[in-house]
């Protein structure tokens, strides 16, 4: 495997204010990462210093074996930012070739337009461009110089259902293709969607790093619920009553529902749901404490 | 080149379509030629200085709102922290920002020349012309530097504020307005420190094609080189706060 983004120890203070501590974690080729975590967690300022915007406090940080933020580690980078704000004077069509002029094996003008849906707004001023509208010409100018890695911090919010699915399937179509991604988010169906690892930092600190596959079979956790008139004693001592509903949570379901059912409870609408990412984490997380 | 090329389109593209940026910039010098300096009596120098004056008030406005309200804007979009994430150094972004400048500020100079060939009493030598040309030039380095410094020591919303509120009354002391000789005593005596006169001074003798006193050339100098300073302090102060 190739590493492509290392950081080592990273700390990072502004004033007296510590915002990372001893960050560190590596990003693979191929890689999909999401970085997780709180507001103010750290998240934008990793990010930050991965692409050479700000300056580690201390520790190292390599991008493509090149110090971040040069033109040789840059060229193999795309980035989509948070709210970036484009002048309403300017079409989309002259932004991607104003980002194509950069790079050595870009991604041909056309080829953007339609795989982001650009063709009706391409020669459009962006004035008035909704919110969804600019997204995806960001989304465009991140892949514009055909990038090894793309780093997309909060890439979908505005987009509404249909265009986060549409731009979820480029996502793992590029991944497919070699790609490799850093990604911060707040959908977590987007994250599972996406990623493959996840990196959750909070104050600073990296409090949980591993694959989500690996999480979830660690935790292994589904919760089943049912309805019933009369809970008997099996039912009253192992579930919970909630709104109509009998839940729990068991690693085990298939022996617990037999034990269910040998306990003579009478039961409707039994549902086995799979726990979700986020509630798997945090059971991965106390597991872990 | 090619990538100075594509800064400097989109540059010259976010400029020229914005009228109501570009128009007062590059009209008003030739205007305000036209309303103060074109009545001038054709006897004597002052009508032929009036025409200098106004391209130095021409070059010092472009400074002012190209590059500082254009700088502070810039350094508050987020834009311009993606702009950094491409594979470039910051050089053609810099190159391309002082060219549209020189470009704009040359259209307001010819403006202001062109405007005393129609509505003059008098105009402005060759020889003179190319000298007044080349004056201009050289005064674009101190006048940048203080356009730069209001860029980075300013938000966006105080930039354009503050550049009228230093621009105009600097004209004026500096006698691109009026000629110092028709100054009142006390605006005579702080005339002559302002950066403005020692713009203006460069530019009269090159009407008359000498040098300016050496007061003025030690002037100028020191101007340059206290705003370079200047610039210097303020861009390293601006670069640790947004990506220290």
């Amino acid at each position: 495997m190739q590493t492509i983004v290392s950081l080592n120890n990273i700390s990072k203070a502004f004033g007296k204010s510590q915002v990372l501590k001893d960050l560190s974690f590596e990003v693979q080729k191929g890689q999909s990462i999401a970085l997780l975590g709180p507001n103010g967690a750290g998240k934008s300022t990793a990010l930050s210093i991965i692409l050479g915007l700000r300056q580690a406090s201390s520790g190292t940080v390599s991008l493509f074996s090149e110090t971040p933020g040069s033109a040789k580690a840059m060229k193999h980078v795309g980035v989509t930012a948070q709210n970036i704000d484009f002048s309403p004077l300017i079409t989309p069509s002259e932004l991607l070739n104003f980002a194509i002029s950069h790079y050595d094996k870009p991604h041909k003008k056309n080829y953007l337009i339609e795989t982001f849906g650009l063709r009706d707004i391409a020669n459009r001023r962006m004035q008035g461009f909704s919110g969804g509208e600019r997204r995806r010409v960001a989304i465009a100018l991140c892949f514009a110089g055909n990038p090894a890695l793309v780093v997309l911090d909060e890439p979908t919010s505005g987009l509404d259902a249909k265009g986060q699915s549409e731009f979820q399937t480029i996502i793992k179509d590029y991944i497919k293709s070699g790609g490799s991604v850093i990604l911060t988010s707040h959908y977590w169906q987007e994250i599972e969607s996406i990623s493959d690892h996840i990196i959750m930092i909070d104050k600073g600190k990296t409090i949980l790093s591993g694959g989500i596959r690996e999480i979830k079979t660690t935790v292994n956790v589904n919760k089943i619920s049912f309805s019933c008139t009369n809970p008997n004693q099996f039912t009253k001592k192992y579930f919970l009553y909630n709104k109509g509903e009998y839940t729990t949570t068991t690693s085990d379901s298939d022996s617990l529902i037999i034990q269910l059912i040998s306990s003579g409870q009478k039961f409707t609408n039994l549902k086995i749901t799979p726990r979700t990412l986020e509630e798997a984490i945090n059971i991965y997380r106390k597991k872990q404490e | 080149m090619k990538l100075f090329l594509a800064h400097l389109k989109l540059q010259l593209k976010k400029t020229f379509r914005n009228p109501a940026f570009w128009a007062p910039t590059m009209l008003f010098p030739a205007m305000f030629y036209v309303f103060f300096g074109s009545t001038m009596s054709p006897d004597g120098i002052y009508s032929k200085f009036a025409i200098a004056s106004f391209c130095i008030y021409a070059v010092v406005g472009v400074a002012f709102y190209q590059f500082g309200a254009g700088i502070a804007q810039d350094r508050e979009e987020e834009f311009s922290t993606w702009v950094k994430t491409l594979p470039a150094s910051s050089l053609p972004n810099s190159l391309a920002q002082a060219s549209s400048a020189i470009i704009l500020a040359l259209g307001a100079v010819m403006l202001v020349i062109g405007a005393s060939h129609i509505f003059g009493k008098t105009q402005l030598a060759f020889n003179s012309t190319l000298a007044v040309l080349a004056v201009c030039l050289l005064i674009s380095i101190p006048a940048a530097l203080m356009g730069i410094a209001l860029g980075y020591a300013t938000s966006a919303k105080a930039a354009s504020a503050l550049a009228n509120l230093i621009f105009l009354p600097l004209a004026f002391l500096g006698g691109l307005w009026i000629p110092p000789i028709a100054m009142p005593e006390i605006v005579k005596s702080i005339s002559i420190w302002t950066p403005t006169r020692q713009m203006a001074e460069f530019a009269w003798s090159a009407v008359e094609l000498k040098l300016p006193d050496m007061q003025y050339i030690l002037g100028l100098g020191a101007y340059t080189l206290a705003f370079a300073m200047l610039v210097f302090w303020l861009v390293k102060r601006d670069g640790k706060k947004r990506f220290g």
